[in-house]
């Protein structure tokens, strides 16, 4: 189906008759509806299910009240809506009317309009079944508003709905439903043909055994698709505990660069001392060069000169005094003149106290001498060993500061509740997986022993025609049944394949992340990293996600509509309908998901909100618009004054909400 | 209407049917009671939804001519 126009005639909130033309181009297959909440939105997108199959969404509040209020009030109490659409190179109109008065014939009908000629079709319900099936049409919208509850349990029926509508296993799940009901309704004929208590038993036992086998079988269904949910939520708690265990590395990071500062604080601490301690030990080896050097040079020089210490000593002249004879031998007389000069020496003799005092004043100097040159490389080495005490404290400093921004607004607390909870899990998971094993058991014990008494009433009936013949009718509905559900099961397959494949390639043009999709048996649908893990959902990715499968369907219907396979309904070329798909984007997302849109469906009727319009995410397919509009609100009052409410599209502004207008509702208005 | 069968052998579980009389190989003869069955289903799915008395009526008019009474 290609659709071309719609029409509403005072449809709810919209009084008098309003169009939309959709884009028919291939290439510029996007219509764009600009329509924020409460305009009238999903009265849109309900016109067009409630017209084709005279069905609404949940969304739809007051299914029953349909005609605009206004034109009630001004004596107009029918509304209608009509959709234009190409199918099978014929075009038809489809016309549903609403309201008082209105049954029969004229409730719904489809002309076929080509080349001016025009006849009714008959039966319309039944041919626009064969167009889209009813089945298979609400599939083709994508609600982005409600799509976070994509991977949840109970969506996983409604994916496994989904599919088997667009394979159209309908007739086929009525078909093996009604040979299970015939097949019971044989069993319980034989014993009215032979009243025996052994058949009565036998078939009241495998009756039994069928039913347990039908539980036993829904309750494994079911339990498989639990797992997979529970599984996905010990994938979110993994998430957040990988987060968590960057916590605890943090948080050891943190006390190892504590006790580094503690260490670095007490080695400046030394190092400060030992340059406090040096200064009091040593500074004077620095303030006294000057001092140092003139005194030794001024000893050196008396020294050479004889005066400091005086060449003779002090016992020496004594004892020449004592002995009265000098030692060139002449006598030192008391009295004489000799004496009195040799006495005068006495005066300048150097004794041992001088001695020994110049040489303590020599050693001073020297040492003074001596220290001043190894006295700085000594400081040098405090300076720089308190130099990199103190880096080594700035440096923890600094990494504690950036670890704590880290670790704030980590509730270690709730760390721990989420481990206790991921634990509870996988012991409920053990069960489950013990049970489905259990069922597994129960469902091919049950089966053996069923197939045995079928064997055995098989037998114990054999010489009764009678009994016989409703046997033999029990078992080729048996036979059909099995052979029917094998055959179901292998189409199923193959569909699940091909959906793993169509949303693969639409996760990977627009996702930046390495994943991809799993999608079980049971159609439980979660994303897994190139290891094969399960990822956490981010609201986001489940978007992506739901919008992937929602565009996958479209394709999946595409390929189908030529099946030759007679026991499927066929597929179909069907719009692909998106309301608020990049809710829960982010910009980036949205962009490249906006880009992909185009290529999702041969004709894609686009509505978007002022917020979700933002981002980009417009622009990234205007290209590819050929049609666009904008929901204008319209107010039988006047307006609050002030500026009036508009927006830009396309370099030129709309108003967005008019005023003293006929009727309260919305407008459509086509962007040039 | 389907050929008549002869039972050699009742099948269940999908499993043998025995030979018949008009020579055609179980497997053929299976599809053709699907088509039929299928085709039932059609009808009533588009047309006559919601009539499952009628429509299980009718499956056993199927079944029962393909397994008269008299046969052995």
């Amino acid at each position: 189906m290609l659709l071309e126009e719609i029409t509403l005639k005072d449809f709810r909130c919209f009084n008098g008759e309003h169009r939309i033309e959709f884009s028919t181009d291939e290439e510029r297959n996007v219509t764009l509806i600009h329509a924020e909440n409460g305009v009238g939105k999903t009265t849109l997108l309900n016109a067009m299910l409630w017209c084709f199959y005279d069905v609404t969404t949940a969304k739809f509040e007051r299914k029953f009240d349909l005609v605009n209020h206004d034109a009630v009030a001004a004596g107009r109490h029918v509304c209608f809506v009509e959709v234009v659409f190409e199918h099978a190179d014929s075009r038809y109109r489809a016309r549903r009317y609403g309201g008082r008065g209105v049954q029969g014939d004229r409730l719904f009908s489809i002309m076929r309009i080509d080349e001016g000629h025009s006849g009714s079709i008959d039966a319309p319900e039944t041919f626009i079944n064969t167009v889209i099936p009813k089945t298979m049409a609400g599939h083709f919208l994508f609600d982005g508003e409600h799509a976070e509850v994509f991977l949840g349990e109970e969506n996983r029926k409604g994916i496994r709905r989904a599919v088997q509508d667009i394979l159209g296993c309908n007739l086929i799940d009525t078909a093996i439903e009604d040979l299970e009901e015939t097949a019971t309704y044989y069993r319980r004929q034989m014993p009215k043909a032979k009243a025996s208590a052994s058949v009565d038993a036998l078939a009241q036992s495998i009756e039994d055994l069928g039913t347990q086998i039908t539980t036993a079988k829904a309750a494994h269904e079911q339990l498989k698709g639990q797992t997979a949910t529970v599984e996905q939520q010990i994938a979110d708690i993994d998430g957040k505990l990988r987060d968590s265990s960057a916590a605890k590395v943090l948080q050891e990071a943190r006390e190892r660069t504590e006790r580094e500062h503690v260490r670095a604080v007490k080695r400046a601490g030394e190092a400060q001392d030992e340059v406090v301690k040096w200064l009091g030990d040593n500074g004077r080896f620095l303030v006294s060069t000057r001092i140092t050097e003139t005194t030794l040079d001024n000893l050196d020089t008396q020294e050479t000169k004889g005066k400091l210490p005086s060449p003779y000593n002090e016992e020496f002249v004594q004892d020449l005094l004592d002995l009265a004879v000098c030692i060139c031998g002449t006598e030192l007389c008391d009295g004489s003149v000799e004496r009195a000069k040799v006495k005068g020496l006495l005066t300048k003799a150097a004794n041992h106290v001088l001695r020994s005092r110049l040489t303590g004043v020599r050693a001073v100097l020297n040492q003074l001498k001596s220290e001043r040159t190894r006295a700085p490389a000594r400081l040098d080495a405090a300076n720089k060993r308190l130099a990199v005490a103190r880096e080594d404290i700035s440096a923890a400093e600094v990494q504690l500061g950036e670890i704590s921004a880290k670790l704030e607004g980590i509730d270690f607390g709730e760390i721990a509740e989420r481990e206790r909870r991921r634990n509870e899990l996988k012991a409920q998971l053990t069960t489950m997986n013990q049970r489905i094993g259990a069922f597994a058991d129960n469902v091919r014990r049950s089966e053996a022993q069923k197939a045995q008494k079928e064997q055995e009433l098989r037998k114990l009936v054999e010489t009764d025609d009678e009994a016989r013949v409703f046997v033999q009718r029990y078992a080729l509905c048996e036979a059909l049944r099995v052979r029917l559900e094998r055959e179901l099961a292998e189409e199923e397959d193959e569909a699940r394949k091909m959906l793993r494949q169509q949303i693969g390639k639409v996760l990977g043009s627009t996702s930046r992340k390495q994943f991809r999709l799993k999608m079980t048996d049971e159609y439980a649908v979660s994303l897994v990293n190139e290891e094969g893990t399960l990822l956490p959902k981010s609201s986001g990715e489940n978007q992506l996600l739901g919008l992937a499968f929602t565009a996958a369907l479209v394709e999946f219907a595409r390929l189908r509509q030529n099946a030759e396979d007679h026991r499927l309904l066929r597929g179909t070329v069907a719009p692909l309908v998106l309301d608020s798909p990049f809710g829960q984007l982010d910009d980036s997302y949205r962009r490249t998901t906006a880009e992909h849109v185009p290529r999702m469906a041969r004709q894609v009727v686009l509505m978007v909100s002022g917020s979700q319009a933002k981002g980009g995410a417009v622009d990234a397919l205007i290209d590819r618009v050929e049609k666009e509009y904008v929901l204008v609100r319209t107010n039988k009052g006047a307006g609050k004054g002030g500026a009036a409410e508009t927006r830009q599209f396309r370099g030129r502004d709309y108003e967005t909400a008019l005023f003293d207008q006929l009727a309260d509702g919305t407008m459509i208005v086509e962007i040039a | 209407m389907l050929p008549s069968t002869h039972w050699q052998g009742l099948g269940g579980n999908g499993g043998r049917m025995g030979d018949v009389d008009d020579g055609l190989p179980d497997e053929q003869w299976q599809n053709r009671m699907i088509a039929e069955i299928v085709e039932l289903q059609r009808e009533f799915f588009f047309e006559n939804r919601n009539k499952d008395s009628e429509r299980r009526r009718r499956l056993r008019d199927v079944i029962e001519r393909a397994t008269p009474q008299s046969r052995r």
